[in-house]
C-alpha cells in the first residue's frame, strides 16, 4: 500500500540532523516504501538551522508537510507555516515559551516576517491558533533519563536528542519500534546509547494517538547520496585519476571517491586551476580522468577547458551547481550554471554538456561522460546540482556498470597527434608512446605551432567535424519524452526538476507531456515533440528558455529563484498558471 | 642519441642573441648524455618566448597555457612516473601568474624539474616587469620604474620544500648542462633558475651586466641561505640538495571491493 508523507526534521547544525534524516530514510526503506530525503543546511559549521526533508511514497519533495520533528524552537518557527492542517508537530516543551526575537541564530528577515504576521508572541501562542496534532516532549528530562539509564554524564548523551525526537516522531506517524531500531543500528557503529534513547522516547509517546504505516514491498534497497552515487559510478567506470579543490558540494563526492579510491590517484590541488590542470596532465598521459567542482570552480577552470578543446584532451568535469552568482548561497541548490557550462572556455569551446535528472541518471551519465570525452577527445561537463548532491535516494544496483579501460595501440613511427580525418577524430596516443606535441597553440597535424591561414581553417573545420560527430553520437540520447502524446501543454526542463515534474504530470487533471533535456550541448532540436502550450521550468533566471527560443516558442517560464528545490505542488501551480495565460511564474516555496 | 638528433625541423623564433638558445643547447646535450628516449621525454611549457622550447626539442611534449605548466606536468608525472618530465617556462609564467603552483610543487616534491628562464621581463608581451625585477628599475619598454619588490626564486623554492635548488647562466652552456644533468638525476622537485639576457627588452641586465656579477660556488655551500640572498655578486651552482620521499611514493594505493561498499550502503528489511 502506498504511503504518501512529507516530513521535515529540523535542528541546529551539528546537532545530528543529517544522521536523523538518514535514519528516517532508511527506516521507511526498511518498511518497504519508496523514500527520498533532501538535506538543507547553512554555510556554517555549527549552530545555524538545518533540516532534512523526507518524502515517502515519491521521488520528489512536496508541500505541505505532514509532520515536523523539531529539535529546537527555531525549527518550528522556520517550518510551521508549511504544515498542513492536523499535521504532526513534535517539539520540545521548552520551545513553546520562546519568542522569535529571542533566537539569535534565526535570520532577522524571518523574525520580522513572523512578527509582522503574529506580533511579538511566544511560539505556544502562535501554535494555539493552528489546527495541529501537537506533541511536546520534555527533552531535558528525557536526556536526564537517558543519562541515568546508560550511566553516562548528560553532556555525553545529549547528542542523542536527535534520535529521541526522531524516533518519537516516526512512531507517532506509525512506524513500528523494530523498524526504527533497525534503522538506528544501521546508522551507528556502536548504537547502544541511541537504542536506549529510542526506548525512552517511545515510552514517552506510548499510548498517544498515532498513525498507521503498513508494510510496503519489503526488499533490499541501495541508498546513496547523489555525491556517493557519482563517485561510485566513477569507480565502477575505472576512473584512474581525480583531482579537486575543496568546494561545496563537490567535496562530498571527492572525499567519498578518495576514501574508496583503490588504485585511482586522487590529489587535493592548491586551486581549481591546478585541479583541472593535473587532471588534463593525467589524461594526456593516458589515464581516465575527471575533476569535480561547483560553479566558482568552473569559473577558475575556464582557460583550462579551452586548452582541453584546442589540445583535444579528454576530460570529465563534474559540475555540482549551487545558488549563485559569486559565492551566493554555497549550500543551496540552483541551476544557474547552464549557460556557464555550455560556454565555459574562450573561443568556440566545443564540448558536451550532460544533465542528469536524478541519482540513477547521474550514475549512467558518468559513464556516458567518460565515453564521449574519450571518443571525441574533448571536455564533457556533467551537470548536476546541490539538490542531487546531498539528497538520499534508492538506486538500482544494476545501474552501476564497468567501462573498458582506455587502450592505445602503438602506431607507426610517424605519429600525428592531430591527424586530419573525416570525422575530425585523430588516433589518440598518450605522451610516452610517441614523439608529439600536445599544443595549446594552433598547430599542424604533428602539433607544431602554425599561424598559416589555410592550416588554421583546416584545424577549425576538424574541430567542427568532431562537434558534429558528437551531435550524431548523442542524437538518440538528447532528451526523454514523458506523458501524453497530444498534450494541451508541453513542459520542458532539465536536471533535478525531473521527478517533481514527472509526479505532477502523472497526477495532473490536464493533458500534459514533459520533455526532459539530457544533452544540453550540442543543444537538441525538440520542435517536433511539442504540442499545446509550452511551459519551461527551471531554477534560474531563464537560461533554458533562452536556449529554447532557437527551436520553439515558449508561452510561460516558471522560475524558482529562492535556492530551494522545486516541489511537486509548485509544478501543478505552474501548469495551471501557464494554462490560464500567465507568461511568467515565480515558484517560491521552501524554508 | 646525439644532441643534434633531438633537434626538430621547426624554425626557432627567438631573437638573435636570446638566452633561450643557450638553454636549448644545454638541455639537448643533457638529455642526450642521459640517453633519454624522446618518447619518454616530456617537456612542458607555459606561455611566452621560453615555453616555445617544446617545439625545438624532440620529445613527447606539451605546450600548455600561461602559468599552468606545473599542474599539467604534475598530472603527467603522477600518471606515468617512468617519464622524464621537465617544466620549462619564464619567470613571469612560473613566479607571477603560476606562483601558486610553484609553491605547491615544492610542498609535494613530485619528481619534476622546473627550469625558469629568468630574464626579469615579460618578453613576448614586449617588456613588462617580471616578478624577479628589482624595484625602482625602469627598463626600455616600461612606463615607469618598477613599483614592486623582486622575489627571490631560490629562497621561495627553499621555503616551499624544493629538494634541489640551483642557479645557472644561459650563456655558460657547459656549466648549465652540468647543472641540468644533476637536476634531472635528482629524485624530487628541482628548481634551476637560469639567468638570461633579454636582448630586446632588458636593457639593464645585459650579458655584460650579468657576467660582471656572476661567480660559481665551490660545491654545495653550508651557508646556502646567505649565498641565495647575496646581492652584489650573483653566485651560480647548486645551493641545496636533499633527499625526501616524493609525492609519487606518498600516494597509497590499495585494493577496493566495490561490492562490499555497495553492501554497506544497502538496507535490508
Amino acid at each position: 500500500m502506498r504511503v504518501d508523507l512529507s516530513i521535515a526534521i529540523g535542528g541546529f547544525q551539528g546537532g545530528g540532523i543529517e544522521s536523523a534524516g538518514q535514519i528516517a530514510v532508511r527506516a521507511f526503506a526498511i518498511k518497504g516504501h519508496e523514500v527520498f530525503g533532501s538535506r538543507e543546511y547553512h554555510s556554517n559549521i555549527v549552530g545555524a538551522h538545518s533540516y532534512y526533508h523526507i518524502r515517502v511514497g515519491g521521488k520528489a519533495l512536496r508541500m505541505p508537510l505532514d509532520a515536523l520533528i523539531a529539535l529546537d524552537a527555531e525549527s518550528v518557527f522556520t517550518h510551521f507555516r508549511n504544515l498542513r492542517k492536523k499535521a504532526v508537530l513534535v517539539c520540545d516543551k521548552g520551545s513553546l515559551e520562546k519568542k522569535a526575537s529571542e533566537i539569535p541564530s534565526m535570520s532577522r528577515e524571518l523574525k520580522s516576517r513572523i512578527e509582522a504576521a503574529y506580533g511579538s508572541v511566544t511560539l505556544g501562542q502562535i501554535l494555539e491558533k493552528l489546527e495541529l496534532n501537537l506533541v511536546t516532549l520534555p527533552m531535558a528530562e528525557l536526556i536526564g533519563k537517558l543519562s541515568e539509564t546508560v550511566k553516562k554524564p548528560m553532556s555525553s548523551v545529549s547528542r542523542a536528542l536527535n534520535v529521541m525526537g526522531l524516533s518519537a516522531g516516526l512512531y507517532l506517524l506509525g512506524l513500528d519500534e523494530s523498524t526504527i531500531r533497525k534503522a538506528v543500528e544501521k546508522q551507528f557503529q556502536s548504537p547502544e546509547i541511541n537504542l536506549a534513547a529510542v526506548e525512552i522516547a517511545l515510552e514517552e509517546v506510548a499510548g498517544m494517538e498515532r498513525g498507521e504505516i503498513p508494510d510496503g514491498i519489503r526488499r533490499e534497497k541501495l541508498i546513496l547520496t547523489g555525491c556517493e552515487a557519482v563517485a561510485l559510478s566513477k569507480l565502477f567506470s575505472r576512473i584512474e585519476f581525480m583531482s579537486f579543490y575543496p568546494i561545496t558540494p563537490a567535496t562530498d563526492e571527492a572525499l567519498f571517491l578518495e576514501e574508496n579510491r583503490g588504485k585511482t590517484i586522487t590529489v587535493q590541488a592548491e586551486d581549481e586551476i591546478s585541479a583541472i590542470g593535473m587532471t588534463l596532465g593525467a589524461s594526456i598521459a593516458g589515464l581516465r580522468a575527471a575533476v569535480t567542482t561547483s560553479g566558482p570552480g568552473v569559473s577558475l577552470m575556464n582557460e583550462m577547458i579551452s586548452l582541453a578543446v584546442q589540445a583535444e584532451i579528454p576530460i570529465v568535469i563534474t559540475l555540482w551547481m549551487r545558488a549563485s552568482p559569486s559565492t551566493g548561497i554555497a549550500t543551496r541548490t540552483g541551476q544557474q550554471d547552464l549557460l556557464h557550462a555550455i560556454f565555459s572556455g574562450h573561443g568556440d569551446p566545443f564540448k558536451a554538456v550532460i544533465a542528469s535528472g536524478d541519482h540513477e541518471e547521474a550514475i549512467e551519465d558518468v559513464r556516458l561522460s567518460f565515453k564521449l570525452a574519450e571518443d571525441l577527445q574533448m571536455p564533457v561537463v556533467h551537470l548536476l546540482d546541490k539538490y542531487i548532491a546531498s539528497s538520499l535516494a534508492a538506486v538500482e544496483r544494476e545501474k552501476f556498470a564497468p567501462l573498458p579501460k582506455r587502450e592505445f595501440s602503438a602506431l607507426s613511427e610517424n605519429y600525428l597527434r592531430y591527424m586530419i580525418t573525416e570525422d575530425g577524430i585523430s588516433p589518440f596516443l598518450p605522451v610516452g608512446m610517441a614523439t608529439m606535441i600536445v599544443s595549446s597553440l594552433e598547430h599542424n597535424e604533428y602539433g607544431f605551432a602554425s599561424e598559416d591561414p589555410v592550416l588554421r581553417e583546416e584545424m577549425m573545420l576538424k574541430r567542427i567535424r568532431k562537434f558534429r560527430k558528437l551531435a550524431e553520437n548523442v542524437a538518440e540520447k538528447s532528451y526523454s519524452v514523458y506523458g501524453e502524446r497530444n498534450a494541451e501543454m508541453t513542459i520542458i526542463s532539465f536536471g533535478s526538476t525531473k521527478n517533481a515534474i514527472l509526479e505532477a504530470i502523472e497526477q495532473s487533471e490536464f493533458h500534459t507531456k514533459f520533455i526532459q533535456l539530457r544533452i544540453l550541448w550540442p543543444f537538441p532540436d525538440i520542435s517536433d515533440e511539442i504540442s499545446g502550450k509550452v511551459l519551461c521550468i527551471e531554477s534560474n533566471s531563464g537560461q533554458l528558455s533562452f536556449l529554447l527560443n532557437c527551436c520553439c516558442k515558449i508561452d510561460c517560464v516558471a522560475r524558482k529563484l529562492n535556492a530551494r528545490p522545486i516541489y511537486v505542488n509548485e509544478v501543478h501551480r505552474a501548469i495551471e498558471e501557464a494554462l490560464s495565460g500567465r507568461r511568467e511564474v515565480i515558484l517560491g516555496e521552501g524554508a | 642519441m646525439k644532441a643534434h638528433e633531438y633537434r626538430t625541423d621547426a624554425w626557432i623564433q627567438w631573437c638573435p642573441g636570446c638566452g633561450n638558445y643557450g638553454i636549448l643547447t644545454a638541455l639537448r646535450e643533457a638529455v642526450s648524455e642521459l640517453e633519454i628516449d624522446p618518447k619518454k621525454l616530456v617537456i612542458v611549457g607555459g606561455i611566452g618566448c621560453s615555453s616555445r622550447i617544446v617545439y625545438y626539442i624532440r620529445g613527447s611534449n606539451v605546450h600548455t597555457i600561461h602559468g599552468r605548466a606545473i599542474p599539467v606536468a604534475s598530472g603527467i608525472k603522477l600518471a606515468n612516473p617512468e617519464l622524464t618530465v621537465i617544466v620549462s617556462a619564464g619567470d613571469g609564467d612560473i613566479l607571477g601568474i603560476g606562483a601558486a603552483h610553484f609553491v605547491a610543487l615544492g610542498r609535494r616534491n613530485i619528481d619534476l624539474k622546473v627550469l625558469i628562464h629568468d630574464n626579469w621581463v615579460y618578453g613576448l608581451t614586449k617588456g613588462q616587469a617580471a616578478p624577479t625585477l628589482p624595484s625602482g628599475v625602469k627598463l626600455r619598454a616600461m612606463n615607469y620604474p618598477n613599483p614592486h619588490e623582486a622575489l627571490n626564486p631560490l629562497l621561495l623554492a627553499f621555503s616551499c620544500g624544493y629538494t634541489f635548488i640551483a642557479r645557472a647562466y644561459a650563456y655558460h652552456v657547459k656549466r648549465l648542462k652540468e647543472i641540468l644533468l644533476e637536476a634531472i638525476r635528482h629524485r624530487g622537485s628541482a628548481l634551476v633558475d637560469i639567468l638570461q639576457p633579454c636582448v630586446t627588452y632588458n636593457n639593464m641586465m645585459t650579458k655584460e651586466w650579468i657576467e660582471r656579477r656572476i661567480y660559481y660556488l665551490e660545491g654545495i655551500p653550508g651557508d646556502f641561505l646567505n649565498k641565495m640572498t647575496e646581492r652584489e655578486r650573483i653566485p651560480l651552482g647548486i645551493f641545496y640538495r636533499t633527499e625526501k620521499n616524493t609525492f609519487e611514493k606518498r600516494i597509497e594505493k590499495f585494493e577496493v571491493d566495490l561490492e562490499s561498499l555497495i553492501r554497506k550502503k544497502t538496507v535490508t528489511p
